[in-house]
C-alpha cells in the first residue's frame, strides 16, 4: 500500500498548504505540487461551491509576459488576444487574461497547459520585445465561486462584481482587502465564480479574510474535483 | 469617496490611486542652479486647471489627469504616451 | 396591559402578542416587540428617562423621534443609546444617564436652582485663572456635565462593511421617497434603486400623522405605496437603516446595526421629511411637554397614549391632525392655543371644533407649571400675544398633565447640506428652503418644502424621475407637480417667548435658554459661528436640529440683520452619531509571510513586523541579547542561516536596461559584467537616499535589483514614473514575492552549499560578487556571492514556492557544520561590525550620499542621474557627517542608544543611529552623525544618554549622563574584508 500524498514530499507547496491540511485536505500531485483535491467529500464541495466556496489553485500552472511588444510577440504565437481587462479562453481551455496593452498573465484550468508550456519554451532573451514575469511564483491563485460570490466579494473589493454588471471573463485589476489583487471572471459550467491572482506572500492573509467573508452565506472550503464538476 | 476614472482600468475609488504632482518637464542638465532649486522645491499651487500625474496601484499604471483644483473636478485623463513620445516604452507596470 | 396602552389598530409597529420584559433602573417593565425605549417607558407611565447635561433638570420625550438629547439611556455597556428608537430586547438592562443617585432623586439637580451662577461661558471665565486651575476643576466638571459612561473593558463587537451600488438611491421612505423610488424603477432597463429608511419600516409621516378628519388617509396611502414598492423586482429597501452622510461622486455610508454599507449611486433622491421645532416658553422641558409629532408617533406607531388631559399649542394644521389623536386616544384636550390671530379654515380644525374642543386664536402657551416633585406638567398658562415674542399679562391657567405644540418644521436637509446644496431662509414661509443644489442630487417632500399629501407624492415621482435621467435613464415624460407646495403657514416666524425667570429653552441638549444666546452675542460672540461655539448651541448630541431654526432667528434679530445675512454654520457628516466600530469595521490590515514562515515558527522564533512582513527576530526562548550573541558567534565561527525573503526584487530587461539603470542610480552600470553584482545606491530628485541593494547582471539587457523590504514598492513606482517620461526600451516588473531568499554566511558556508549544486563555488572559480542561476537541492536558483554580514557567504534567491523546501534542504545540509538560523537583530549586529549602512535606520529623510560618506558610490563623469544634480550643489555645503565610533573605556558601561545626541559645548552636534555591544571585538560600537569637524579618525566626542532639558538650543548636562566616544576608520571588523574574500 503507498502512503497518501504529503505536501511536504514535494519542492514545490502552496503557502496555503497548512491551511487546506487542517481543513483535512486530501492531496493529488499537481504540476509539482500538492494540490488539496477533496477535502472528503467532493460532491458535498460541488454542491457548496454552486451557492458559495472558496479553493486554493496555486498548484495550477501560470505565467506572464510583459513589455512593449508582448502583444505582437502573442499574436505571433497564436494566441487569440483580447483587449485590455478581459480574458479570452484559448485552445487548451488556458485563460490568457491582458492586464493592459503590454502584459498578459496565462492561467491554466487544470494541472497542465501546453500552451504555458510552450510559450515558455519558445520565448528567448535574445531580441526579445517582451519578458516573463514569474507569476507561479509571484502569485497565489484562489477561486471564489457561486452564486454568492459577488455579494460576498461587495464586503471586500470595491469593484462591481455583479453578474449582470460585471459579464465572464471580465477583469478588474483592484483592491481585494487591501491587497493588490487581479480579479477574472471565469464561471465554472453556469456558476459564477471568481479567480483572485495576488501576492503570494499574503495568501495566508487574503483566505483567512475570505473565510472570515463568506460565514454569513454558510461558504465551505472546496477542492480542485468540486470545480472540476462544476465545470462538468 | 470620490472616483477617479482610469484610461485603462475604468472609472475607480480613488483610494486606489496616488497622486504624483503636477507634470513638469525635466530641466536641462546644464540648467541654472536657480532654475534647479526651483524644479526641485518649488510647486506651482496653481488654483485652476492643472495636469497631474496619477497612479494607479493595483496596476502601477501611469497617468495624466487634468483637474481643477478650485473645483477638485477631473476634467479628463489620458495615457502618459499621449504626453511623451519617442523609445517604444510601455506606461503601465 | 398598562393603562397607558391602546388598543389596535393604534400602535402599528408593535406586537402584543410578544411581551418583552426589561428594566430600566433597576425596575422590571413589560412591554412589546417593537417598542422603542421611550414607548415602553410611557406605556408604563414613566415618563422621566434622563437629567439634563448641565442643570440635571428632569427630561422626558420631546420629539419621540431622537431628534434630541432627552432620551440618551445608557443599555449595558453602551453609552448614550437613542432611547426614542432603540428597541427594547428582552432581559435589557437600562440605565438612566448624567445622574448621581437615581432619576427621580438626582443629587445634582441643585444645580438647577444655582443656574444663574453657570451662565453661559462659565467654564471659559471662572476656571481660566489662576494658571492650572482648569486641569483641577475639569474632571468635576467633565463629572457633572456629562453623557454615558465609557465600559473600556467592554468586549470588542463584530462590524464590517459591505459596497452596494443603485443607479438611483432614495434616502427616506415616506410618501415622497416610496413616489420616487417607484418613479425611478420604472424609468428604463435595468435600473437599479435603493431605498433607505431608518425606521422599522417605510411609511415616514404616514406611520403616525393625520391628513384627513377621519384618520384614515395615511394608512391607505401607506400600504398602497408600500405594496407597490415591495412588487418591485428592482427596487431594493434597506430599513433600520440611515444613511449617514453625502460624500463625493455620490458615496453614502449607510449604517444599519453593525454594518456599514458604501453605497455608491448615480443620483440621490432626498427624501428626508423634516425635524418638527419647539415652542419656546417657561419650563418647554418639563417631561409632558412634546412635539404634535411625538403624540402622533407614540398613540399610532406604539399604541401609547401619552397622558390623560392635554393643552396644545399649534400655527399650522399639523396642531390639529395632533388633537384629534389625542382625542381618538381618549385624551382630554383642555383647549387648543393657536399662535396666528386668524388661523386660516381647515378641515382638521373644523373637526376639532366639532369636538367641542375651545380654541383660542392669536394666544401661545407662555409657561408649563410643574407638578411637586418638578418632573411633570400640572398645568398649562396660556396668554395672547401682543408682538414678536410679547404676551398679554393676563394669562389663562388650564390644568393638564400634556402639552403638545404644532408651530413649525425645519427641513432635515443634513445630506444636502454636506453635498454643499444651499438652504436660503424664506421669510413668506418663515422656512429653510432648498436653493442651488449639486448635480445628481434631488430633494422632495417636505424636507424641500411641500407638505400637502397629493402634492408631495407628485413631488416625489418628480425627483425619482429626475434621479433617474441623471443616472442615464432617459423615461417619458416629467411628472407634473401642482404649484402649491403647502410651505405657507406651516411655520409660525417668531415661536420664541421669553420669560422673566427663564428657564425657556431653546437647546435641550445643552441647556441653553433665550438669554443665553443673548447674551453670548452681547458679549462679542455675535456671528453664528462664534455664538455656536461660546454657547455650544447646536453642538450637542442632536446637533442644532431642534435648536439651530430658533437660535439664528434669535442671532439675527439682536444683530438687527436678515436670517440669510446671519448665515447658517456649516453641517458636516455624519448625519446621526455613529459607533467607532462601525468606521473600523472589520479592518483589513494586510500581512507578508515568506514561505519559510512556519519553520522559524518551528524553530521557535520571536517574530516581528517589518512593515507588512513577518520577520524572525531571533531565535529560541531565552534573553534576547544572549540568544542574538549566540547566533552572530556561530555566523563567525560556524555558518548561520537567515530568510531574506522579504528583500525587493525587480527585474530590469530590455536594450535600454544598462541605460535605465544609470539613470536610476548612482553608481555606474553600462559596463558592469555579466554575471557580476554590483551595489547600487537610489537617490531622489533632491539628493537624499532612498534606497540601496545590488544589481546582478545575467545577461547584457538583464539586471535583477535587490531593494529593501520597505523600499521596494517606491522604487519600482519612481522607476515606472521615469520610464512613463523617458519610454526607454526597457522592462521592469516587481518580482519581489516571486523570489524566496536566504543568506547562508559564515566560513562554513560554502561546505555546507556545496553539498547541494553542481556549480563549483571555489573561490577562483565563484569569485566575491559573482553571480551565478543555478539549481540546489534540484531548485532553479540565482546565487550572489554577496558578504552583507563581513563572512563568506551566498545570497541564495529561489521561486517562492520552493521556498520552504531550499530552507530544509540547507538546514540538513548543514546539520553536521553547526549551522543554526540567525534572526534579524543578529544581522543587524554582524553588519554593524561591518560599517554598512541601513538605509532609513543609519539614513533619515535629509541624508545625502556626501554625509554618509559614499562618494564612491556616486558617477563622476556621467551628467545626469536622478539626484545628481542636486548632490553637486551641496558638495561645498556638508553639514554632519556619518561616523563609525567606539565607546570609550570597558566595555559594560552605559550603551548610547539611537537617535541620543551628540553634544558639544552644549550644543546638539548629531546624533546616533545605530550602537550595540560587538561579542566579537567586545566593545560597544555605533554609527552616528557629528559635525563635519569631529569626523576624522581619533577624535573625541560625546553622546549624552540620559534624559535631560534642552532649554533653547542649549542642553543640560549632568557629569553622569555622558558618554564620551572616539571616531574610528570602518569597518570596525576585519578592514581587509579576508573572511569575506575566502
Amino acid at each position: 500500500m503507498t502512503r497518501p500524498l504529503e505536501p511536504e514530499a514535494l519542492t514545490r507547496r502552496s503557502h496555503l498548504y497548512r491551511t487546506c491540511r487542517r481543513a483535512g485536505a486530501r492531496w493529488v500531485e499537481t504540476n509539482g505540487f500538492a494540490a488539496p483535491a477533496h477535502y472528503g467529500d467532493a460532491a458535498g464541495e460541488a454542491a457548496a461551491a454552486e451557492r458559495l466556496a472558496i479553493a486554493d489553485l496555486t498548484a495550477l500552472p501560470r505565467t506572464g509576459f510583459k513589455g512593449w511588444g508582448m502583444a505582437g510577440w502573442a499574436a505571433g504565437e497564436g494566441i487569440a488576444l483580447p483587449e485590455p481587462n478581459r480574458a479570452a479562453r484559448q485552445e487548451d481551455a488556458t485563460l490568457a487574461c491582458r492586464l493592459s496593452a503590454g502584459e498578459l498573465l496565462l492561467l491554466a484550468e487544470t494541472g497542465n497547459s501546453p500552451l504555458i508550456d510552450r510559450l515558455e519554451a519558445a520565448w528567448s532573451m535574445d531580441g526579445a520585445v517582451c519578458f516573463p514575469v514569474p507569476r507561479a511564483d509571484t502569485s497565489a491563485r484562489i477561486a471564489v465561486c457561486g452564486s454568492a460570490a459577488a455579494r460576498m466579494m461587495a464586503k471586500i473589493c470595491g469593484v462591481d462584481l455583479r453578474a449582470h454588471r460585471f459579464d465572464n471573463l471580465a477583469i478588474a485589476q483592484t483592491s481585494v482587502a487591501r491587497l493588490n489583487a487581479v480579479v477574472v471572471r471565469n464561471d465554472r459550467g453556469g456558476t459564477l465564480a471568481f479567480d483572485l491572482v495576488f501576492d503570494s506572500a499574503s495568501a495566508v492573509y487574503l483566505w483567512d479574510c475570505l473565510v472570515d467573508a463568506m460565514d454569513e452565506f454558510g461558504g465551505r472550503i472546496a477542492g480542485l474535483d468540486a470545480l472540476t464538476r462544476l465545470r462538468g | 469617496m470620490k472616483i477617479m476614472p482610469c484610461p485603462l482600468n475604468g472609472p475607480r475609488n480613488i483610494s486606489e490611486f496616488a497622486c504624483g504632482g503636477e507634470v513638469q518637464d525635466l530641466p536641462a542638465p546644464d540648467c541654472s542652479r536657480e532654475e534647479w532649486i526651483d524644479y526641485v522645491h518649488l510647486e506651482n499651487n496653481t488654483a485652476g486647471v492643472v495636469r497631474e500625474w496619477w497612479y494607479h496601484t493595483p496596476t502601477a499604471y501611469w497617468f495624466i489627469a487634468e483637474r481643477d483644483t478650485r473645483t477638485d473636478e477631473i476634467l479628463k485623463t489620458y495615457p502618459a504616451s499621449g504626453a511623451f513620445h519617442g523609445g517604444s516604452g510601455s506606461d503601465g507596470g | 396591559m398598562a393603562a397607558e396602552r391602546l388598543e389596535a389598530p393604534a400602535g402599528l409597529l408593535i406586537d402584543r402578542a410578544r411581551p418583552v420584559g426589561f428594566a430600566f433602573e433597576g425596575r422590571r417593565h413589560r412591554g412589546f416587540a417593537g417598542d422603542t425605549i421611550t414607548s415602553a417607558l410611557m406605556a408604563c407611565g414613566v415618563k422621566v428617562i434622563s437629567r439634563s447635561f448641565k442643570y440635571h433638570r428632569p427630561r422626558g420625550t420631546l420629539s419621540a423621534a431622537g431628534h434630541d438629547a432627552n432620551s440618551l439611556v445608557q443599555v449595558g455597556d453602551e453609552p448614550n443609546v437613542v432611547a426614542d428608537t432603540r428597541r427594547i430586547e428582552e432581559g435589557m438592562e437600562i440605565g438612566a444617564q448624567n445622574v448621581f443617585g437615581d432619576l427621580g432623586n438626582d443629587k445634582g439637580r441643585v444645580l438647577d436652582r444655582m443656574g444663574r451662577f453657570l451662565p453661559v461661558g462659565f467654564y471659559y471665565k471662572a476656571f481660566y485663572r489662576p494658571k492650572g486651575s482648569w486641569r483641577r476643576w475639569e474632571p468635576v466638571i467633565r463629572r457633572l456635565a456629562g453623557l454615558g459612561t465609557v465600559n473600556t473593558a467592554a468586549p470588542h463587537g463584530y462590524f464590517d462593511k459591505q459596497y452596494l451600488w443603485a443607479d438611483v438611491v432614495v434616502v427616506g421612505g415616506g410618501p415622497a421617497g416610496m413616489a420616487a423610488a417607484l418613479e425611478a424603477s420604472e424609468a428604463g432597463d435595468g435600473i437599479e434603486v435603493i431605498l433607505v429608511e431608518e425606521n422599522p419600516c417605510l411609511g415616514g409621516s404616514l406611520t403616525y400623522a393625520r391628513f384627513d378628519a377621519e384618520g384614515r388617509r395615511a394608512a391607505r396611502e401607506r400600504t398602497a405605496l408600500a405594496e407597490e414598492v415591495a412588487s418591485r423586482a428592482n427596487i431594493r429597501v434597506l430599513t433600520d437603516a440611515v444613511a449617514n452622510g453625502w460624500y463625493t461622486d455620490h458615496f453614502i455610508p449607510v449604517v444599519r446595526g453593525n454594518r456599514m454599507y458604501k453605497l455608491r449611486a448615480g443620483a440621490v433622491v432626498v427624501a428626508t421629511g423634516s425635524y418638527e421645532q419647539p415652542l419656546v416658553f417657561r419650563n418647554n422641558d418639563l417631561p409632558g411637554v412634546m412635539y404634535g409629532s411625538a403624540a402622533q408617533r407614540l398613540i399610532n406607531r406604539y399604541g401609547v397614549r401619552p397622558g390623560a388631559r392635554a393643552v396644545v399649542a399649534t400655527a399650522n394644521a399639523d396642531g390639529y391632525g395632533a388633537a384629534l389623536d389625542l382625542i381618538a386616544a381618549g385624551m382630554e384636550v383642555a383647549c387648543v392655543a393657536d399662535l396666528r390671530p386668524r388661523p386660516p379654515g381647515h378641515e382638521l380644525a373644523a373637526a376639532v371644533r366639532d369636538h367641542g374642543v375651545p380654541v383660542v386664536a392669536g394666544s401661545t402657551v407662555t409657561e408649563a407649571l410643574a407638578g411637586p416633585w418638578k418632573d411633570s406638567v400640572e398645568a398649562a398658562r396660556i396668554a395672547r400675544i401682543t408682538g414678536e415674542g410679547t404676551v398679554q399679562a393676563r394669562q389663562q391657567v388650564h390644568d393638564c398633565d400634556t402639552i403638545v405644540t404644532s408651530i413649525g418644521w425645519q427641513p432635515a436637509a443634513n445630506l444636502i447640506w454636506h453635498a454643499g446644496g444651499r438652504t436660503p431662509y424664506s421669510e413668506a414661509t418663515a422656512m429653510f428652503e432648498i436653493g442651488e443644489v449639486p448635480p445628481g442630487l434631488h430633494a422632495c417632500g417636505s424636507v424641500a418644502g411641500c407638505f400637502p399629501i397629493d402634492t408631495v407624492i407628485e413631488d416625489g415621482r418628480r425627483a425619482g424621475w429626475l434621479a433617474a435621467r441623471d443616472a442615464g435613464f432617459a423615461g417619458g415624460a416629467m411628472p407634473a407637480v401642482r404649484n402649491d407646495r403647502g410651505a405657507a403657514g406651516q411655520n409660525h416666524p417668531w415661536p420664541m417667548f421669553e420669560h422673566a425667570r427663564g428657564r425657556d429653552f431653546i437647546d435641550f441638549d445643552e441647556d441653553l435658554q433665550i438669554h443665553d444666546l443673548r447674551n453670548a452675542i452681547r458679549e462679542g460672540y455675535a456671528h453664528v459661528e462664534l455664538m455656536k461655539r461660546f454657547s455650544t448651541c447646536g453642538m450637542g448630541p442632536s446637533q442644532g436640529r431642534h435648536s439651530w431654526l430658533n437660535a439664528i432667528r434669535l442671532n439675527a434679530r439682536e444683530n438687527g440683520v436678515g436670517v440669510n445675512e446671519a448665515g447658517m454654520t456649516t453641517q458636516r457628516p455624519p448625519y446621526t452619531a455613529e459607533k467607532i466600530g462601525v468606521l473600523a469595521g472589520r479592518s483589513f490590515e494586510p500581512e507578508r509571510m515568506t514561505s519559510m514562515h512556519w519553520r522559524h515558527a518551528e524553530a521557535g522564533a520571536r517574530m516581528m513586523l517589518a512593515g507588512a512582513w513577518y520577520r524572525p527576530e531571533s531565535y529560541g526562548g531565552g534573553e534576547k541579547e544572549a540568544m542574538v550573541r549566540e547566533e552572530s558567534r556561530n555566523v563567525r565561527e560556524n555558518v548561520g542561516l537567515i530568510d531574506v525573503s522579504t528583500l525587493g526584487g525587480l527585474e530590469i530587461r530590455g536594450p535600454d536596461a544598462a541605460a535605465m539603470m544609470e539613470r536610476m542610480y548612482t553608481w555606474a552600470y553600462s559596463k558592469q559584467k555579466v554575471g557580476r553584482a554590483r551595489y547600487t545606491l537610489m537617490t531622489d530628485m533632491t539628493g537624499v537616499i532612498t534606497d540601496d541593494g545590488v544589481a546582478c547582471r545575467f545577461h547584457e539587457n538583464h539586471y535583477y535589483v535587490t531593494a529593501t523590504t520597505s523600499g521596494v514598492d517606491g522604487v519600482y513606482r519612481e522607476m515606472l514614473f521615469w520610464n512613463a517620461q523617458w519610454r526607454l526600451q526597457v522592462d521592469i516588473t516587481n518580482v519581489t514575492g516571486a523570489f524566496s531568499g536566504v543568506n547562508i554566511a559564515g566560513p562554513k558556508s560554502r561546505a555546507v552549499l556545496q553539498r547541494l549544486t553542481d556549480e563549483n563555488l571555489a573561490a577562483d572559480a565563484f569569485p566575491y560578487m559573482g553571480v551565478r542561476m543555478a539549481a540546489v537541492a534540484g531548485i532553479p536558483c540565482r546565487l550572489l556571492r554577496v558578504g552583507f554580514v563581513g563572512e563568506l557567504g551566498f545570497e541564495i534567491h529561489c521561486p517562492a514556492h520552493s521556498g520552504e523546501a531550499l530552507w530544509d534542504a540547507l538546514m540538513e545540509a548543514g546539520r553536521d557544520h553547526g549551522i543554526r538560523p540567525f534572526g534579524v537583530e543578529c544581522q543587524r549586529l554582524l553588519r554593524l561590525e561591518k560599517g554598512h549602512i541601513i538605509v532609513s535606520q543609519d539614513t533619515d529623510g535629509l541624508t545625502n550620499p556626501l554625509e554618509a560618506d559614499m562618494d564612491w558610490a556616486l558617477a563622476k563623469k556621467r551628467p545626469f542621474f536622478i539626484g545628481k544634480r542636486s548632490i553637486d550643489i551641496q558638495r561645498d555645503a556638508v553639514e554632519r557627517r556619518l561616523v563609525g565610533f567606539e565607546v570609550e573605556g570597558a566595555a559594560g558601561g552605559a550603551v548610547p542608544k539611537e537617535c541620543h545626541l551628540v553634544i558639544r559645548d552644549g550644543e546638539i552636534t548629531g546624533r546616533v543611529t545605530s550602537c550595540s555591544y560587538s561579542p566579537t571585538l567586545d566593545r560597544t560600537i555605533g554609527l552616528a552623525y557629528v559635525a563635519p569637524d569631529q569626523a576624522e579618525a581619533g577624535t573625541r566626542f560625546h553622546v549624552r544618554v540620559n534624559s535631560g532639558r534642552i532649554e533653547g538650543r542649549r542642553v543640560r548636562i549632568t557629569p553622569d549622563n555622558l558618554v564620551a566616544c572616539r571616531v574610528v576608520d570602518l569597518p570596525f571588523f576585519d578592514p581587509d574584508n579576508a573572511r569575506q574574500d575566502l
